[in-house]
Parts: C-alpha cells; structure tokens; sequence
C-alpha cells in the first residue's frame, strides 16, 4: 500500500445526539497509531465506522471492505459457532492464513473444536485477535485488543504487533493501556469531545520532553 | 460473495433440517411398523397418523429454516467483513429457499417410500387411508409433484422477502417510532392486497365461469381453503403451496415483491454503503 | 525493557547500543541484532529501531553491507576518536550541571577525581 490510509468528515449522530463532528485523519503506511480517547469518546463508534460495520455515517473513508481487518470488542460471531467454523469464515471472505491461525490457537492453547460460548472472555479475544492478525490486509483496526488478557497472552500479542509493524500496513490502536503500547506507536491521535487531534509523531511527542502518557493527560480533558 | 453467504448459512439450515427431517422420519416409521403389525382398523389410523407428521413437518421444517434465516440476520460478522447488505439479502434468500426445497424433496421421497411399502405389504390397508394423508407422496400424485418443493421454496422466499422489507423499513424510515409503525404497516397491507387480490380473483371466477380456478388436475395442492369450495375433496391443501402455475398468481407475487423492491430500492439499505 | 517516558526512545536505545561498541562488548566488526529482533527485544516498533540504526549509521559508528545486515564499524582509530567525543561531551555536561550548582572550578575537579577513584578502585578490588 503506497498511499495513505485517509478518512475524512467522518460524523455520526444517534438520533440528536452528535457523536462524531466530522472527524478526519491521514495514517501514512507503515505506522501504528494510538488512538486514544476516555471512555464514551467514541473510539468504538469511530472503529465500527471504519472497520465495516457501522454505515450509517456520513464522510468518506479510502479504504473499505475485506482490506480492513477489525478485531471488534464484542465478537459479532453466533455464539454457537465453533472456533474453527470461524476460522472457515475468515477463509471465505479475507484473504486468510489459515496455518498460522491454527499455529497461534494451539500456541494459546484454543482447541478449534470449543464453541465461542464455551470459551472465556480472555480465549474468546484471543480468537478474535489471532483471526485479525492472520488476515492479509491493508488496515488492521484493533479495539482494546488487551482487555482480560493474561500476561503470557499480553506479551505474545505486543510481539506479533511488534513483528506486523515492519510490513507496509497501518495498524490502528484504540486503548487506554497507553503504558503496554507507547513505545510501539508510531504515532498518536486523540478523540475528544467528538474530535480528532492531528496525528502527532510519538517520537517528536518525547522530543519535547514529554511522555505519551502526559501528553494525552493533556489533550484528553 | 453470495456462494460464500450460502455456504456459512447453510452450516445452520443443514442442521435444522436434518435434525427435523430424522425427527418426521423417526415418527412415520413407528407409525409404518405400528401399521402393519396392528389389526386393520388400527392400522389405518396409525398410518394416518405417521403420514400426518410428514405433512406437518411440511410446514415446521420450511417455518423453521425462514426462523433460521431470520435469527442469522442479527449477527453482524458479514457486515463487518465487508459485505454489502444487498449480497447479504440474496446469499441468505437463496439458501433459505434451497435448504426449504430440499427437506420437502426428502420429505416427499420418504412418504412415497412410506406409501410403496403399504402397497407392497397390505394393499387393502393402504386402501382405507385417507385421502388427505398422501399429499406428499409421489405415487399418489406422481413425479410432477416434485415442483412442490420448488413452490415451497418460492413460498418461503417470499415471506422472508417480506421480513427484509420490513427490516429495511424499521431501520430506515426517518422519524419516530409512529412512521416507522405506519411504514411496517404498509407493507403487511401491500402483503394483505396480494393475498385478497388472488382470492378476489379466485371466487369472482368461481361465481361467474371458473376459468381463473386452478384445474383440478393441476399437479399442486391448493394453496387456499377458499379454494376447495369449489373442488371436490380429491384437492388438498397446503398453505406454502404458492401456486407456480397459474397468473393470477404470478400477478399478485410480482405485483407484491416489485412494491417492495422498490421501497427497499428507495430508502436503501444503510447510508453509506460500500462502492462495488 | 524500561525506557525513559519524555526522552526519545530511539535515542536511548543508541545510547546503550554506543556504549556497549564503547565499551569493548560489542567489537569492531561485530553484527548487531536485525531490526526485528532488536524491536522484539526491547519491546518497540521496529521504525524505532530502524532510526537508530541509521543515525548510528550517519555517525560512522555502524556500516550496512550488501545484505543489510549491521556491523560495527572496523575503524578502530574513528572507534576511539568516536569514544572520546561522546565522552567529552558527558564531561562537559558535568562542568556545565557543576557551574549552575555554584561549585566553583577546583571543587568540581576534586568531586570528580573522588569519583574517578571510587569507581576505578572498586574495578582494581575486584
């Protein structure tokens, strides 16, 4: 992907309320953006716009369909489904690496055969994750991607990321762990006050002597 | 897209059907085994009974698999793959008319298997049951019946066409809940005229020279009971059996499903869906 | 691995990465981590990394071969001259931090030749 990943005018409303007042962003290939936000920001509802599944939004994104993988908060999969039935489903509509995904479930110890609902909420975003990160797309949409994850799992997801990052792709973080992820991004945005701040360099964020973490403390008010 | 919609369906409606399909089967059987050991009288009766299962599985599996289809819709994994509402539509109309088709064909051979194997153990038996009983069974009908399952199929299509169309009223139609409620109204009217224009249509014929009835050797069953008024009881009746072979018919699904096409057409689906 | 939250993180990591060719660990000639191994390790994006890799590079401390695998430079003179500018320049930042603190020319020579002493004689013990 040679151009960058862009959105513009992004707004949303639920009825009069106005969660999103046009928001815009320009992600250059290769980066890992933090999106940060306080909870009810609407870091959700921005990621559901781009990630496919909210289109009922007003504005214009570059890139749509099976070029962006989302690894969504709540899983959007039949309870019932077995995790390997999801595995089939990403193979039929993604371009899919279905080895590695089976690799990365037995690393984690998901046997394929478990149904989603028998899973705990820790395997079952472990799924989701892994179905995210084997998908071979331009954009990769990540919402609180460590939420009730064990350590091992925590550290195994920061060096799949960490091993992502070289290829050309933009990957998207929405997260309040700004501590596991800082010195990953590349760059931060932050939504606030259904808003979005310029993408700031992380490295030129520290530069001037101030950490992410203040930096976000800062604009997040 | 719509081959990949059908296959992850189908993962459901196979699974209902079966497991509906080796229920009727499971009962009739009994019912057969109980038939031929029993005494005439006896016999008859569970032999209707077992043949009343199979014609009422012909309206739970098809009910069914339209409740499959409807309880899938709520999932939002298409959507967040990328796929456009209206692939989503056709990819869940299509297996859900199959899969209908499908059961009712193995339906059909199971009660024509039920039937040969009274005629081939106790012809007199056989005889003695009712009419009714053998709506299914191809030896009774024959081979023409097999387009049983396809209007069934096209019955089911229909109703689940009307639930879409309803959907895509509820969440599109601008304004509060008493637009959205006389919109969904609308379309059940829409749905009531077509029903009333068919019959209209049947019992003005009736009245005047009946050359608008379906014929009685027609190779369906009746759609409606209005109908078999004016049939000996030699017609029977289904209420799935959407008639494909005569245009007063055809005139009242086409006139249906063209208003709703173009309300869905009109409002669209979602805001912003994505480019082709 | 902990890094200092408002400093930049590519040039901690050449920091450490500096005084390790420094201090004699790694060599001349040496090959240093790939991108992804050194990112993995220390637990950064790899852009980092490539960062300090090319201004290590820019400094004449590293070279990149055909393969684009890095190695320190084999200039043990440039080594050495290297050695004693960033050195100097930590010597300087000490003059300057003694002079705010209002301790006066002599002063500072005697804290610092106390320290010298404290930490060379700790190696000799041993």
């Amino acid at each position: 992907m040679m151009e960058c990943y862009s959105f513009e005018k992004i707004a949303k409303n639920y009825g009069k309320k106005q969660v999103l007042w046009g928001v815009s962003g320009k992600f250059p290939p290769g980066s890992t953006v933090g999106l940060l936000g306080l909870n009810g920001a609407g870091k959700t509802t921005l990621l559901n716009i781009l990630g496919n599944c909210d289109r009922d939004f007003s504005g214009s994104i570059s890139l749509r369909g099976n070029a962006v993988a989302y690894m969504r908060s709540r899983q959007p999969f039949p309870e019932y489904w077995q995790v390997r039935e999801v595995l089939a489903f990403y193979r039929r509509f993604y371009k899919f690496d279905i080895f590695l995904a089976e690799q990365l479930l037995g690393e984690a110890n998901i046997p394929p055969r478990s149904r989603l609902s028998a899973l705990s909420d820790g395997m079952r975003r472990m799924v989701s994750f892994i179905c995210c990160y084997c998908t071979d797309a331009q954009v990769y949409l990540l919402d609180e991607p460590l939420t009730n994850l064990d350590i091992n799992l925590r550290a195994e997801i920061a060096d799949l990321l960490i091993g992502r990052a070289m290829e050309d792709k933009v990957t998207v973080i929405a997260t309040h762990e700004i501590k596991e992820f800082e010195n990953l991004f590349t760059h931060i945005c932050i939504l606030r006050g259904g808003g979005l701040s310029p993408l700031a360099d992380a490295e030129d964020i520290r530069a001037e002597g101030m950490s992410i973490e203040e930096y976000y403390r800062g604009k997040a008010k | 897209m719509i081959g990949e919609i059908f296959v992850t369906e189908s993962k459901l409606h196979g699974f209902v059907s079966a497991a509906l399909f080796a229920l009727a089967l499971l009962v009739s059987l009994v019912c057969f085994i109980a038939a031929v050991c029993l005494p005439i009288s006896a016999g008859v009766g569970a032999a209707e009974v077992g043949f009343a299962v199979l014609n009422a599985f012909s309206y739970v599996g098809p009910l069914a698999l339209l409740g499959a289809a409807v309880f899938q819709r709520r999932y939002g994994h298409y959507r967040m793959a990328g796929v456009r509402e209206n692939a989503v539509f056709w990819g869940s109309l299509l297996a859900v008319c199959a899969w209908s088709a499908a059961f009712i064909l193995a339906e059909m051979l199971a009660a024509t298997a039920l039937d040969a194997g009274f005629f081939l153990t106790n012809a007199s038996l056989r005889n003695r049951i009712a009419q009714q009983s053998f709506l299914l069974s191809l030896i009774a009908h024959g081979a023409p019946r097999l387009l049983f399952c396809l209007s069934v199929a096209a019955s089911v299509g229909v109703l689940y066409f009307t639930f879409d169309v309803l959907r895509t009223l509820a969440r599109r139609t601008r304004g509060g809940a008493a637009a959205k409620i006389a919109a969904v109204f609308c379309v059940l009217l829409v749905f009531a005229v077509f029903q009333l224009f068919i019959a209209g249509m049947m019992y003005i014929s009736s009245a005047w020279d009946g050359s608008l009835l379906l014929s009685p050797d027609s190779v369906l069953p009746l759609s409606y009971m209005l109908d078999t008024m004016y049939h000996d009881a030699v017609k029977d009746v289904h209420f799935l059996a959407s008639a494909l072979l005569h245009w007063v018919y055809y005139a009242g699904e086409i006139f249906y499903v063209f208003t709703g096409v173009c309300m869905v057409k009109w409002l669209g689906r979602c805001k912003n869906e994505i480019a082709v | 691995m902990y890094f200092k939250g408002n400093e930049t993180i590519y040039s901690q990591i050449a920091e450490k990465i500096k005084k390790k060719i420094f201090s004699g660990e790694y060599p001349c000639g040496t090959r240093l981590p790939a991108i992804r191994d050194l990112a993995v390790a220390c637990q950064v994006n790899p852009n980092t990394v490539v960062r300090v890799y090319q201004q290590l590079s820019e400094e004449g401390l590293i070279y990149t071969d055909g393969t684009s695998g890095k190695f320190v430079t084999p200039d043990a003179a440039l080594l050495s001259q290297k050695k004693r500018e960033y050195l100097r320049g930590r010597a300087l930042q000490f003059a300057r931090e003694a002079k705010e603190a209002g301790v006066s020319e002599g002063e500072a020579l005697t804290l610092a030749a106390a320290a010298l002493a404290d930490v060379f004689k700790a190696d000799n013990v041993l």
